[in-house]
């Protein structure tokens, strides 16, 4: 209890409920995400507090949106976040790759393996599967023209698990005619270059690949060409507005006359720069029907959009930075900073520039350009959230073609790798790993098969007959996955369901996020809300009660520690006790637990009246080492506690026979936990539990470091009873 | 006509940017309602500057404030705590009573004129009272239209906007390249379609985790709009300020927080103008106002007002020299605000604001430099001396009144603050003067922040009490105001604070806060940066820290 000398506000949970925390938070958001999964998965609707929607199939997009508080589910959210970032997909699979992987590990810790060696054959399996990844994984040869095929069906496999399938198929040419375009060999990709753009308007089926650009803003001038073909583009940065200068600044001038001569001599700069613009345009377009468009990232005033309008220019201004170096790529040329030195090759050229009204949103279409190495993915959709869960799915669906493209490997999917991968552990590996984390080895070969049961779940097909039925065809050598229409194994490769080799490899990896989880199970400095003050406050009073009526059995620890073996014997009986009593009554569905709607009915048998709040305190009250559900120690706990607050009565009606003996017990108990808590507010602090110690006689007194020891197993219960058990 | 677009940033910011569009909005009703005061009508403010006509998909015409609005959203409660997770608990504001009667008068505005005098005033009382007791949100008492660019929510995943007290909060938010993108977009949205814009004013909460957002879009702007001016008002809530009980942690973070946002917003605006007393409520202006420091409500009516009055000279008519002077003069725009203030004498870019609210009657002969005493700084920490022959400043006097309650001409405006000039000792080297007819409006959803002795049109009473009740917008139809934004070695004690703080917790060897800085994300030389960056601001004031860092 180091950590709390160091920080006495530190609130710290003993090493099973540290564990059980972490397994659960893992759990609780596979939970969330499991039914997101595949092509089959539905879809989930976000509601905000402005009553603002978003609807989403995306697991990324999901785990941004939620606010999550437990540092554990934090952390792995944001292991599965960074796989989005890194790889563009799979974040879905990690977070239930890592919860399925905490589910098992929980089984054998329950079954009393020692965390270090699950984590050892986590270990051990993650390499195996790394290995085994790299023998199973398809190559592709991408040289210089990448096969189109293989391309599509990666695109089609991750959009289908976004959006519906006529959607998603007519995306797939689009997403892959994108990368396509801005590739070039032997760079990497960098999809800054494909803009995506969005305009509410018509149907999310007019979304279309523009091999060039679109701006978000148009001319703003009446007589600037709203159409325009075979064009000129000038990109530049060059500023065309009348900007005073520093030392003009308004008040040094004497008259009017004297202010007009000097607006006039800044404006004659400005218009000196526009003027070099036409003299370019009329050289390059005179006599044929050659048209010219200004594209600036600096502002341009009125009059010198005018003298461009006049000049039959169409000049656009303060152009996004990012569309700069877009625009260049797109359309040839270069983007200049200033119109001394014009020439012809400064200039691009598009076939097609055009302008789209919608209200008072302006949209510049530059289209038809000749070898376009940048180009605009525009997305319509009817609605906003439309637009949004199409724009996610895009931008996955780019990523996925380029990682393809980057991997030249592509791996089967639809379960088949998991399934095969997980043969390949059970068979191989766990042989040549000795002792007890071949468990490890085992758990982690279970957990990669939460994909392909829970493709299955989602589709509505029986989780045990898929399994069973793609092992089978495993073990007769065949690599299947699972067709999700009809529940039988298909072949991956025919169907063109395929998986990217990167994505892969991340979600195994993640794996160490769940080593991390099961590892770090003695040191959780979380602050804790208690939410039961009222219990303790209640709980308190009673005590209060008891010290002022009764005598005190104890004089000193050595009577209570006399009494140990009395309490060992009560609690043997109150064993009995719960386990009639929970399988008869309490425990309706029989995992040996009480939740807190069997508690509820439990209370009622009691016959005590408490209110739906207090229930569910004492619930979490008697909860102690946070696993769900109320075990054997903490029933003693429990009950304990309904016996101080309403009298013997409870323990009457718990048990007939033993309710003397349990009675006797619980008294002990009590009296020797007042003995401690000397100030009587219903917690026995360290003070008061050194003070007692060592008011014993003075030959019997205990070092100090026993003491604090001592008072280290206590958990944050007001209760001495579960060091006992 | 120059445009300016506006740009607010942060809770308190918004909680300031309503009031001051509340203004603005009121103005343009009374400009057409043929029962206003005429000083509203031919007042001569241009509201296209703050303002810009568009219209709707459905063609319907809009004229909707220019501005950017960044704010935080209030995000999905999901409690995974326990394990059992799925259920989500987000449960959507009501509106209160001002904005469903907003709604209900969009709906037939006939009604809301046809009612009867007396049943509307106690309505409005309803409404103010309303107002009063429960204002959460800078929208609850908003009644303007909003352009769809305007509002911005930020969202952080794994950010606690309830906890984004201070600089390393953000870090999230900051590092996400969409979000900040997004923000890039709306100003540009409004930019793009400005012909000739005179500079961009910029409100920003300082007190936690949004400056560092602004001071990202702050260097955005300042690389892609390199000649537009930035004003920069930096406005505090004065309960964030009250520091009664703290650990030497928290208060190194904070004056950490106080020194590092300082430094990183003045690098990349033009003129800065820090905001926010610590107690509005024990301030000078007590005789007048009755304030209630942990509403923000009531503060930031103050802040808001206050930058009204600063903005009246951006919007006044331009007129030579020659031109008559009916109702406004000194019309400057941010650009030229900024020359004036920064670029001359001491070149010192942080200024402090003086406010007189409700304005003294201006022909008060009795009281020599009347306007003077009654100026009090809504600046934090600065010193009261003003005995700086190096001060720069610029002086608007909008509505003033004189003592019978008659408006003043422009010209009386202008004797009477010169010879308050006058008269005093030391002068400052430079002083501009800008007028206007036009009081600040009050607008039904004003605090109820006046004390008794206020009259109908901001009158200052002097035969009433003022233990009376507080009198609100039912009672009181506009005040006169007067603001100053000053230049002078008065704000030297701000810089010097955070400087000194950053000195001493970050930069020197061992410091404890050198820590909190990493976590913050700052690298040594970062920190040598901003540490440099305030002795830049500092440097003004001691013209001989300039030789000593010329010599090595």
């Amino acid at each position: 209890m180091s950590l709390r000398v160091l920080n006495p506000n530190a609130e710290v949970l003993n090493k099973s409920a540290a564990l059980h925390m972490n397994i659960n938070a893992a759990k609780g958001l596979q939970d969330v995400l499991k039914t997101n999964l595949g092509p089959k998965g539905t879809i989930k609707m976000l509601v905000g507090g402005a009553g603002d929607i978003k609807l989403t199939k995306d697991g990324n997009t999901l785990l941004k949106e939620m606010q999550i508080q437990n540092p554990t589910a934090i952390m792995i959210a944001r292991t599965a976040v960074a796989q989005d970032d890194t790889s563009g997909d799979g974040t879905t699979s990690t977070v239930l790759f890592i919860g399925e992987l905490m589910k098992q590990s929980e089984r054998c810790i329950d079954e009393g393996t020692h965390p270090r060696f699950l984590v050892d054959g986590f270990d051990v399996a993650k390499r195996a599967t790394l290995e085994f990844l790299e023998k199973f994984k398809t190559s592709v040869v991408m040289g210089d023209e990448p096969d189109r095929e293989i391309l599509k069906m990666i695109a089609r496999t991750t959009l289908r698990t976004k959006l519906y399938e006529g959607l998603a198929d007519q995306l797939t040419d689009i997403v892959v005619n994108a990368v396509l375009c801005i590739r070039k060999p032997d760079e990497p990709i960098d999809l800054f270059m494909v803009e995506i753009m969005h305009m509410r308007h018509k149907f999310d089926v007019d979304t279309r690949l523009v091999e060039g650009l679109v701006l978000d803003h148009g001319s703003r001038h009446p007589d600037m060409k709203r159409r325009a073909e075979n064009c000129y583009i000038l990109t530049c940065n060059v500023s065309l507005e009348y900007e005073k200068s520093e030392i003009n600044a308004g008040f040094f001038y004497s008259s009017a006359e004297q202010r007009e001569k000097m607006v006039a001599a800044e404006r004659r700069q400005v218009d000196e720069r526009v003027k070099r613009i036409i003299e370019l345009k009329n050289k390059v377009c005179a006599g044929s029907d050659k048209n010219f468009v200004v594209i600036n990232q600096k502002g341009i005033d009125p009059p010198s959009l005018d003298l461009l309008a006049r000049a039959g220019i169409i000049g656009l201004r303060r152009a996004k930075r990012r569309n700069m170096e877009r625009l260049v790529l797109a359309c040839g040329g270069e983007a200049v900073d200033s119109v001394d030195d014009l020439t012809e090759d400064c200039l691009g050229w598009a076939g097609l520039v055009y302008e789209h009204t919608l209200g008072e949103e302006k949209y510049t279409f530059i289209e038809n350009v000749k070898n376009p190495r940048s180009c605009t993915i525009l997305i319509k959709g009817p609605n906003d959230h439309t637009i949004a869960q199409i724009k996610d799915a895009v931008r996955d669906g780019l990523r996925s073609v380029k990682n393809t493209v980057e991997d030249e490997a592509v791996v089967l999917g639809a379960g088949a790798f998991e399934v095969a991968a997980k043969k390949h552990l059970i068979d191989n590996v766990k042989k040549t790993v000795k002792g007890r984390a071949q468990l490890g080895v085992e758990a982690f070969a279970e957990a990669l098969l939460v994909i392909p049961k829970t493709l299955a779940e989602n589709s509505g097909l029986d989780t045990q007959d898929v399994i069973v039925s793609l092992q089978n065809e495993h073990d007769r050598g065949l690599v299947v996955g699972l067709n999700h229409h009809s529940g039988e194994p298909v072949d991956p490769q025919m169907e063109g369901i395929f998986d990217n080799y990167s994505v892969k490899r991340q979600i195994i990896n993640s794996g160490i996020v769940g080593m991390g989880c099961v590892e770090s199970k003695l040191v959780a400095p979380i602050k804790y809300r208690r939410v039961e003050k009222d219990l303790d406050k209640k709980v308190a009073e009673a005590l209060k009660e008891r010290t002022k009526s009764k005598k005190k059995t104890f004089r000193s620890v050595n009577s209570i520690t006399m009494g140990l073996p009395r309490f060992k014997e009560g609690l043997r009986n109150i064993r009995d006790v719960f386990d009639q009593y929970v399988s008869e009554t309490a425990d309706d569905d029989s995992n040996g637990t009480i939740d807190n709607e069997e508690l509820r009915n439990c209370l009622n048998k009691l016959q005590v009246q408490m209110s739906e709040e207090e229930i569910d305190n004492i619930h979490r009250y008697c909860d102690i080492d946070n696993r769900k559900g109320i075990q054997f120690p903490e029933f003693v706990v429990f009950l304990c506690l309904m016996y101080l607050l309403f009298g013997s009565d409870v323990t009457y009606r718990v048990s007939e026979f033993e309710s003397a003996r349990l009675n006797y017990v619980f008294d002990e108990l009590i009296d020797a936990f007042l003995f401690f808590d000397k100030d009587g507010n219903g917690k026995m602090k360290r003070k008061d539990v050194t003070q007692r110690m060592n008011e014993a006689t003075h030959q019997e007194r205990t070092p100090s470091h026993i003491t604090s020891q001592l008072f280290s197993t206590t958990p944050a219960s007001p209760f001495p009873v579960t060091p006992l058990i | 006509m120059r445009e300016a677009v506006t740009v607010q940033v942060g809770g308190f910011a918004n909680y300031v940017g309503s009031h001051f569009w509340n203004f603005q909005d009121e103005l343009l009703g009374l400009a057409d309602d043929p029962d206003a005061d005429p000083v509203f009508k031919n007042a001569a403010l241009d509201m296209d500057v703050l303002y810009r006509a568009g219209e709707t998909h459905q063609g319907v015409p809009t004229y909707c404030p220019r501005l950017v609005s960044v704010g935080s959203r209030v995000l999905l409660q999901i409690n995974s705590m326990s394990g059992n997770v799925t259920r989500s608990v987000s449960k959507p504001h009501g509106r209160n009573l001002f904005l469903q009667s907003l709604v209900e008068e969009g709906q037939n505005p006939s009604t809301s004129n046809g009612g009867s005098n007396s049943q509307k005033s106690v309505e409005d009382k309803d409404l103010i009272e309303c107002l009063e007791n429960g204002v959460n949100f800078w929208t609850d008492y908003s009644k303007v239209q909003y352009h769809p660019q305007s509002l911005y929510e930020l969202h952080g995943s794994w950010t606690d906007f309830d906890k984004f007290d201070n600089y390393g909060r953000a870090q999230e938010v900051v590092s996400d390249w969409s979000q900040i993108e997004e923000m890039n977009e709306r100003l540009r949205f409004f930019v793009e379609e400005c012909d000739h814009i005179q500079g961009i004013q910029f409100i920003v909460d300082d007190s936690g985790g949004f400056s560092s957002v602004a001071a990202q879009f702050l260097e955005n702007i300042a690389d892609d709009y390199t000649n537009i001016p930035v004003l920069l008002y930096c406005v505090r809530d004065p309960m964030t300020l009250g520091s009664s009980r703290r650990n030497q942690r928290e208060s190194i973070m904070r004056a950490l927080h106080d020194a590092v946002s300082f430094s990183k917003l003045s690098s990349f605006c033009n003129l800065m103008v820090p905001i926010g007393p610590p107690s509005l409520s024990r301030s000078y202006m007590s005789p007048y106002l009755y304030i209630q420091d942990e509403k923000p409500f009531h503060a930031s009516a103050v802040c808001a007002a206050a930058i009204h009055s600063i903005t009246v000279p951006f919007r006044l008519q331009r007129m030579g020299p020659s031109s008559d002077l009916a109702h406004s003069s000194g019309n400057l725009d941010i650009g030229e605000l900024v020359h004036i203030l920064s670029d001359q004498g001491r070149q010192n870019m942080v200024t402090a604001l003086d406010v007189a609210m409700p304005a003294p009657s201006l022909t008060d002969r009795d009281a020599m430099g009347n306007i003077e005493m009654k100026l009090h700084s809504l600046t934090p920490e600065i010193s009261d001396e003003d005995e700086d022959p190096y001060s720069v400043e610029s002086l608007v006097v909008h509505g003033a009144l004189d003592r019978g309650g008659q408006r003043t001409s422009i010209s009386q405006v202008k004797d009477s603050v010169c010879s308050v000039y006058d008269a005093r000792e030391t002068k400052p080297k430079f002083s501009h003067l800008s007028a206007s007819l036009c009081p600040l409006p009050v607008p039904l959803p004003f605090p109820t922040i006046f004390r008794g002795n206020i009259g109908r049109h901001g009158e200052i009473l002097s035969n009433q009490p003022e233990e009376s009740q507080p009198k609100g917008s039912v009672d009181i139809e506009s005040i006169p105001m007067v603001a100053r934004l000053r230049s002078s070695s008065a704000v030297l004690p701000f810089i010097e604070r955070r400087s000194g703080s950053l000195q001493k917790h970050g930069v020197a060897r061992g410091a404890i806060g050198s820590l909190v800085l990493r976590d913050w994300g700052f690298g040594r030389e970062e920190v040598e940066d901003m540490g440099e960056q305030l002795a830049k601001l500092l440097r003004p004031f001691h013209p001989e820290m300039d030789l000593t860092s010329d010599s090595d």
